[in-house]
């Protein structure tokens, strides 16, 4: 009886095949957008390299207090920590003997010498201790009248920008990408399942005749609906399965293009087996947008 | 109204309310991906600054591009065009993407005490709730440099550029983790002067050297920021040739003795030199009754000849040291030379003395420490020689001199004609630092708008919008000519009713398509309107100090094109169908 539905099935208007065929351009389309660029810029940010530390005006972290000292009429920065040394080995990156007062190398002139009366002068490490004072935290306190402000400085990458920050601009730029896939996803499946809709009530007309046949074949309306519903879900996952197909294909051409005519790097990439939530999803979205139109018309009205 | 009440008012008000929602889908996803594409390409690449720039050929964006200097300046003093280096780099403020500029690039850059200062952009300052004395802290993507700087001023500009940050050159320099010798980019003040500045700058031009050199010599091609361009033993005579870039560039020989400059070129066409220089070259010491004390380098006394109270020495090039009364003098020979002890300092009544500034620069603005400067009448008379350091002050008479600094065996002359006040500059083709860098080799492209679409960042962007952007384009027609073809085919039968009583095409066009265009206008319009709305409703990401959609509403309606052309087709395909 299954054969013969099918057989059924596939004749007529061809409205199954063309199901079949919309389903399967759908699932390759939303495949390719959701691994392609996504999927490229997962690999970018894979690619990036790690952050030395994340600095942030929230904790945890190792806490670091700067403020403005009066030299000579001139506003110096200096800085401090209770646990200078920690905090100095993620500025300089690694651990250097500090004296109660150390100078970076770009606020280093006669004026400063002379102000401090002791210290050393550190090498340039091109960050913001070059244009600091690093002092004790004892003397910190004692020398800064102003009130101080706290930076937390942390080796771990949570909230907070990395140095150097690729690290956030990379996760910044997936994030933008990725919510607008999401708006895309849901434009999606409102046009999926219209479309399917569509589908669904002109298929309608076929089954109809289906129903017809298989009446004076006096085969059981519950049977024959739960056929109609084995083709469609195997039609439903032979899309996907089509619809990967294409992915892995257009994926990789896509990429060939843009690499050809922008000069993108290639990134070999294929749909991924963790899109198959948002694929089986959409999937059951329009089968059941089909069989509701299916149902609607044929048995309701 | 007919043509409505022939397809059924039923079947075309729920064709409509489909079309609506299927257009608020397509104009939302094909109007947000184009705002984010252009939005976040905008905002990355830099603004439009309404001034073309050059950059560096093989870089992707203008925050990867590095381009030396010296082009800036050598493109200004060899072709006298308005050239400016300009750095920028792309960072986090207070965690907030935005890109940093130099701001030598405003029109009126703020002269920054501090190092740390930087300018704000309103928006960005209005977002970070920043006003002037306040810190930020302030990160690179491409270095590992964090700083804390205090925002000098905040500047409205009600351009693009109220997002981004102007630091000091040094800062943006660190922060894009290039030398003080390279900026990102030059921008110029007309289309026309960054053409003409590719024009030369992608080119290689010929100089032919004629020499005849008494000994073995090292010629060096010495570009304006002290790098060297070329360089090339020559010994007798015989033609040196050189292929070198569009610059301003310095001759020097070395010859073990004394690096003596001998030319200097403005480079930019083929161009032949000759170089003539003597093995050994004569120094006449007269009005000295006893035998001069003149060493070498090396403090080696040498031995001159006598003739009719003139002493005479035939050495080789170099800087020599003579002994009188008891002080020494350092003496500069690089060409056959007379020195006149005897009346040197003794001034003649009748002339006018001026001031003469003397100046002495390494080639990358610092000042000389200890150099020695030589003063000689044209006919040899010994006026001044001295050890100076970045400036010097002197009174000279009308008349003609001999000038020559020395510095580390580099030796400069020059001859002056005093008949006013002068100021005398000597650049020692030397960097402070003294590091000699090898000429960097660069190839440059032009951006007319001082934009770059074609950026790599932007690209990681582009490529994950420019697919969305197609792809949904494509399915809307699919989707619009499914449902519209639906519509016509449920109404084939009153069609055939039609074309059985021979209705005219006219009317068919004037009663179904119009009418059906009108309507699905108004679906598309509103869609897109209802979608205009969404996307201001819809949560965004605030990475970007503005948000990324919204700026072009016009996007937003782009798809109504698409469902005309989607109606079109399934109207004609009716039409060829049913009446031929």
């Amino acid at each position: 009886m299954f054969k013969y539905i099918m057989k059924l099935f596939f004749r007529g208007s061809g409205n199954l095949k063309r199901y079949l065929f919309m389903i399967a351009i759908f699932e390759a389309t939303l495949l390719t957008l959701s691994t392609v660029p996504s999927g490229y810029v997962e690999v970018v940010s894979k690619l990036t390299p790690k952050p030395n530390f994340v600095v942030s005006y929230n904790g945890p972290g190792i806490e670091i207090y700067f403020a403005y000292v009066d030299v000579g009429g001139e506003e110096v920065l200096a800085i401090s920590s209770k646990n200078l040394r920690e905090a100095t080995s993620f500025l300089i990156g690694n651990n250097i003997e500090l004296k109660d007062v150390s100078i970076g190398c770009k606020v280093n002139n006669p004026i400063i010498r002379k102000y401090f009366g002791r210290g050393n002068v550190l090498k340039c490490v091109e960050n913001l201790v070059d244009y600091s004072i690093i002092l004790d935290w004892t003397l910190f306190q004692q020398m800064v009248k102003t009130p101080y402000k706290k930076l937390y400085l942390k080796s771990l990458q949570e909230e907070g920008v990395s140095v150097p920050s690729a690290w956030t601009f990379t996760k910044d730029l997936l994030l933008l990408v990725n919510h607008h896939h999401r708006i895309i996803y849901i434009c999606f499946i409102l046009v999926l399942s219209v479309s399917c809709s569509i589908l669904g009530l002109k298929s309608a007309v076929d089954l109809r005749q289906v129903l017809i046949l298989t009446k004076e074949m006096h085969m059981s309306f519950q049977k024959i609906f739960l056929c109609i519903f084995i083709v469609s879900l195997l039609a439903t996952l032979a899309g996907m399965v089509v619809g990967y197909g294409l992915a892995s294909v257009i994926a990789p051409l896509v990429l060939i293009c843009l690499k050809y005519l922008l000069g993108i790097p290639y990134v070999y990439l294929i749909p991924v087996a963790t899109t198959i939530d948002d694929v089986i999803l959409l999937a059951f979205l329009s089968l059941g947008s089909y069989l509701s139109m299916v149902i609607w018309k044929t048995i309701v009205k | 109204m007919i043509g409505l009440k022939l397809l059924g008012f039923g079947k075309v008000a729920s064709t409509l309310i489909l079309l609506y929602l299927i257009s608020i889908g397509v104009s939302l996803t094909i109007g947000t991906s184009y705002d984010v594409l252009t939005g976040l390409e905008a905002f990355i690449q830099g603004f439009e600054l309404g001034k073309p720039l050059i950059m560096e050929k093989s870089a992707k964006s203008i925050y990867t591009s590095i381009i030396p200097t010296r082009l800036a300046n050598d493109l200004e003093t060899v072709l006298g065009l308005n050239a400016k280096p300009v750095v920028t780099a792309l960072g986090y403020a207070d965690g907030v993407l935005a890109p940093i500029w130099d701001q030598s690039v405003l029109t009126h850059p703020l002269d920054m005490i501090n190092a740390t200062g930087i300018i704000l952009g309103k928006h960005l300052a209005d977002k970070l709730g920043k006003r002037q004395g306040d810190d930020i802290l302030l990160t690179s993507v491409l270095r590992n440099s964090v700083y804390i700087v205090k925002v000098v001023e905040v500047k409205e500009f009600n351009d693009p550029r109220d997002n981004y940050v102007f630091a000091p050159s040094k800062l943006a320099r660190a922060l894009r983790g290039i030398q003080d010798t390279e900026a990102s980019i030059i921008m110029f003040e007309s289309q026309r002067d960054a053409e003409q500045a590719l024009k030369y700058l992608s080119q290689l031009y010929e100089l032919r050297l004629n020499y005849d050199v008494g000994v073995e010599v090292k010629l060096r091609i010495i570009a304006s920021d002290g790098s060297l361009a070329s360089e090339k033993k020559i010994s007798g005579k015989g033609v040196e040739v050189f292929r070198i870039p569009l610059g301003y560039y310095q001759l020097i020989v070395s010859t073990g003795y004394a690096e003596i400059i001998v030319d200097s070129v403005k480079l930019k066409d083929s161009i032949e030199l000759s170089l003539n220089l003597q093995g050994t070259v004569t120094l006449k010491i007269l009005d000295c009754p006893e035998e001069p004390k003149l060493m070498d380098a090396n403090g080696k006394i040498l031995r001159p000849e006598r003739v009719n109270n003139v002493w005479s020495y035939r050495i080789p090039v170099g800087v020599y040291f003579l002994n009188v009364g008891g002080h020494e003098i350092r003496i500069p020979v690089v060409s056959d030379q007379e020195l006149r002890l005897g009346k040197g300092l003794e001034k003649e009544k009748n002339l006018e003395s001026y001031r003469v500034v003397f100046q002495v620069r390494y080639i990358d603005g610092k000042q000389v420490e200890d150099a020695y400067l030589t003063i000689a009448s044209s006919d040899g008379r010994l006026i001044t020689s001295t050890t100076i350091t970045g400036f010097y002050e002197s009174y000279l008479q009308n008349g003609l001199y001999n000038v020559t600094l020395s510095k580390s065996g580099y030796v400069l002359k020059k001859k002056l004609i005093v008949d006013g006040e002068k100021s005398v500059d000597f650049i020692l083709p030397l960097r402070s630092d003294g590091k000699m860098m090898y000429t960097r080799s660069f190839e440059a492209k032009i951006l007319p708008t001082g934009y770059d679409s074609m950026s790599m960042i932007s690209i990681m962007v582009l490529s994950a919008e420019l697919g969305i952007l197609i792809t949904v384009s494509i399915l809307a027609v699919l989707v619009y000519l499914s449902i519209i073809s639906h519509l016509f085919e449920s109404c084939s039968s009153e069609f055939e009713k039609l074309r059985e009583l021979r209705f005219s095409i006219g009317f068919i066009f004037k009663s179904i398509y119009l009418p059906l265009s009108i309507l699905f206008l108004l679906a598309g319009t509103l869609g897109g309107l209802s979608s205009i709305y969404f996307v201001e409703m819809i949560y965004w990401p605030q990475i970007l100090p503005s948000r990324p959609v919204g700026l072009n509403p016009l996007l937003y309606f782009v798809h109504t094109v698409l469902l005309v052309s989607s109606l079109t087709h399934s109207y004609l395909k009716l039409y060829y169908r049913k009446w031929f």
